[in-house]
């Protein structure tokens, strides 16, 4: 979600400044803001009950994170960390609200990125349900690929650490690396520099 | 209810009915329609790579199907199948766009709907990783009874089969009955007449 700072900033919303690895909200919290990155990366996790990592999503510039939970009366399931320096716009809750009602459009923008971030999880499930780890690999190298314009064989650059792969999609990260060598033996990807074409 | 049936149909819906084991809709068709349950139940579930069935979620009366689908352009990643007869009101794609237009307070309603089938894929994405079965079983529980007023132990019966209950988490029918047992012996759930308490 990418919504018009002045629109944010007309119903009280204020700029904070986080530190890499510093919480923006924790799992167990309530929901009170809505949060829009203006500058930084942000990673939306969990841990498990081994202290395992799974990772939600990675977000950046221009996108907002932890918005579904202001329309579920819920804590938190999730951290959100900031992964380098960040400059966060946060409007609370109830201000949030009201921008909806004022601005329908907002409303109607909020259902295509929520339902984006849906189909996501979706395809996810369905991956992570495998017990292969190259479908899950190749489940999530799918995923962001699709959204690609250039579908071409290895014109896609992969853009996350081998660590990030594991965290999305429940592997360690031996195992991905493991099976990025066989997926380049396969020539399904190519390697270069150590970054990850698709 | 996610939106009026009165509204529905001055917008032009049909109603459609269902016997057990139909399909809606399937993986891959192209989403042109808003699907409403009447009466009935319906799941959303794909199938890995395996051939193993994952349910991604199970609907009642009231609930909407795979809505968020017609926020994208993309094709469904799931199949919608009726668990029981079902009667479905159905609204063209081009009438439902035209509905949150006339009523922008049911776009709102449709924010919480898909935030909510978002919040449950939070939970259950990070779940379907864990090594686990007890605690792939226990998160699901956990889920189903975060919406019940009483909280007491063994007050909740689970809605599921052990068969759902399996597909949802990525587990396997006996490993699911085997882990129900030993929650059994372990007091975290009372089995009477097969019907699990929690």
């Amino acid at each position: 979600m990418n919504i018009d700072e002045k629109i944010l900033r007309s119903f009280g919303s204020q700029t904070r400044e986080y530190d890499a690895k510093e919480f923006i909200f924790r799992e167990g919290d309530s929901p009170i803001s809505y949060y829009q990155i203006v500058s930084g990366t942000v990673k939306i996790n969990n841990y498990n009950e081994d202290g395992k990592e799974f990772i939600h999503n990675i977000l950046s510039e221009n996108q907002s994170f932890g918005d579904p939970m202001l329309f579920v009366q819920k804590t938190y399931p999730m951290n959100a960390i900031a992964l380098t320096p960040c400059t966060i716009i946060r409007l609370p809750k109830s201000d949030f609200i009201n921008m909806l009602n004022e601005y329908p459009k907002t409303s109607f923008e909020m259902n295509a990125c929520l339902s984006h971030r849906l189909y996501y999880k979706l395809i996810m499930m369905q991956n992570m349900s495998s017990n292969n780890p190259q479908v899950r690999v190749t489940g999530l190298l799918d995923f962001f690929k699709s959204f690609h314009e250039d579908k071409s064989r290895f014109a896609f650059k992969v853009q996350l650490t081998r660590q990030q792969i594991a965290d999305l999609i429940g592997l360690r990260v031996e195992t991905v690396i493991r099976v990025l060598k066989r997926m380049e033996q396969n020539n399904i990807i190519k390697i270069e520099n150590h970054k990850i074409f698709y | 209810m996610v939106i009026d049936e009165e509204i529905l149909y001055q917008m032009g819906a049909t109603i459609e009915n269902y016997n057990v084991s139909d399909f809606i809709f399937c993986e891959n068709n192209i989403p042109s329609y808003y699907y409403q349950i009447a009466v009935g139940e319906v799941k959303l579930n794909n199938y890995n790579e395996e051939g193993k069935e994952i349910i991604q979620t199970i609907l009642e009366s009231g609930e909407s199907i795979g809505e968020s689908l017609l926020f994208m352009d993309k094709p469904y990643p799931i199949n919608a199948v009726a668990l029981t007869a079902c009667v479905i009101i159905k609204l063209s794609k081009s009438s439902f766009f035209l509905l949150l237009k006339k009523y922008p307070e049911i776009s709102l309603d449709m924010n919480r709907c898909i935030s909510q089938s978002l919040y449950f894929k939070f939970i259950m994405t990070q779940n379907i990783c864990s090594q686990n079965p007890v605690s792939k079983l226990k998160t699901l529980m956990d889920y189903l009874k975060s919406f019940e007023i009483e909280k007491s132990p063994f007050s909740f019966q689970i809605p599921l089969t052990r068969q759902q209950m399996a597909s949802l988490t990525g587990l396997c029918v006996e490993t699911t009955i085997r882990t129900i047992k030993a929650m059994e012996r372990n007091n975290m759930v009372k089995i009477c007449n097969r019907k699990i308490l929690y």
